[in-house]
């Protein structure tokens, strides 16, 4: 079976709404977009080139998808996910053309995940993704996640982890880095 | 003294009752780890409910170490605007201007004040800025429900000073606050 993997970037608030940019997200009138920023290590990059090594899929809710869709659907020599297959997840998508290789999963979410896992292939990855990753999280279907941990609170935001869900980890990796993230990887213990 | 905010928490930033979570997690590093800390310490800051928890459990506890000795006789001092009584041994009320009597209390010598658990507590610190230094053990589990130590709209930059894994999937973090 294919494992998903999700990787966010989040505070010590739990927080992984807009990381990367000003405008990648707002809403909830969120004004701290761009935290992850000052604090940027090449090992990060590192760290993703590793997940990605054993990963040909990527697994996404429609907000990031039409993220990395406009930055790299006109932009093929630039897309570092080329060559990797995509799904994203929305109920309001007509299309996936706008990004090559991408499917849509417009229903049935959890069995046709669960599909996607059980079919031959190398692991799955996830990353933003708020509410998809919340229905996943509720139900059981994320293997691992590798958490870059910012010594940042933020105060307000989207959060990676559900409300009234209880899930129990193992830890298989931690580091820091000299900019004071830490890195933490955690398998799902059941 | 340094205002040091102890804290067992979970990967959601849940800190309420960690009694109920955390035992099955419990190693020798966070065991010695918990000791080194309380032997540096010079005093306790708390608020009314973590205070009433552990004057409940505290004072008719014994252990070969000295570590509840050591809690017993260390000075408490404890935050609240309705608690009349602190019987536990060598405790003290902060009624009013709890900023100034902490900020005071700071200048008094150069050990730790600890704070665990209390967390309205801890907001009022961090809105003053009187927080010196965050002691994270952080649990390999999610909740979903319960208190979390840092609460919506409170905003604050850290600078990491140390993480180490503590044995059963825990992880030690430490931080200061970012003053630049």
């Amino acid at each position: 079976m294919r494992k998903i993997i999700v990787h966010e970037f989040i505070t010590l608030d739990g927080v992984i709404q807009a990381p990367g940019s000003a405008t990648e997200d707002t809403e909830g009138g969120f004004t701290h977009g761009g935290w992850t920023l000052p604090y940027w290590h090449d090992e990060i990059g590192a760290h993703f080139d590793q997940i990605f090594a054993d990963a040909d899929t990527l697994l996404l809710g429609r907000k990031t998808w039409q993220t990395h869709a406009e930055a790299f659907g006109p932009n093929p020599e630039g897309d570092p996910f080329s060559g990797f297959k995509k799904y994203v997840v929305s109920s309001t998508l007509e299309s996936a053309d706008a990004w090559r290789d991408s499917n849509l999963i417009s229903g049935d979410v959890v069995n046709e995940i669960r599909k996607l896992k059980s079919q031959p292939g190398k692991n799955i990855i996830m990353d933003g993704s708020s509410v998809l990753m919340h229905t996943l999280i509720e139900n059981d279907l994320v293997d691992e996640y590798a958490l870059h941990v910012y010594p940042l609170v933020l105060g307000n935001g989207k959060r990676l982890f559900p409300e009234g869900k209880r899930v129990n980890l193992k830890l298989i990796k931690e580091m820091s880095l000299p900019t004071g993230v830490v890195y933490q990887r955690y398998e799902s213990a059941g | 003294m340094k205002i040091v905010v102890t804290q067992f928490i979970t990967l959601d930033g849940v800190v309420e009752s960690p009694q109920d979570w955390s035992f099955p997690y419990w190693s020798d590093e966070t065991a010695q780890f918990k000791w080194n800390e309380l032997l540096a310490t010079e005093a306790h800051l708390l608020g009314r409910i973590t205070y009433e928890g552990f004057a409940a459990a505290w004072p008719d506890r014994t252990d070969a170490q000295g570590f509840a000795d050591r809690m017993n006789s260390l000075p408490k001092y404890v935050v609240s605007t309705s608690l009349n009584k602190a019987e536990w041994n060598n405790s003290h009320i902060i009624k009013t201007n709890v900023a100034d009597e902490i900020a005071e209390l700071k200048k008094q010598s150069d050990g730790d004040i600890l704070v665990a658990g209390s967390m309205t507590l801890v907001r009022t610190l961090m809105e003053h800025d009187l927080v010196d230094e965050y002691r994270l053990l952080t649990y390999p589990i999610v909740l979903g429900k319960g208190r979390r130590l840092f609460t919506d709209g409170l905003a604050a930059s850290l600078r990491l000073t140390e993480s180490k894994p503590m044995g059963s999937g825990v992880v030690l973090l430490r931080y200061e606050p970012d003053r630049k």
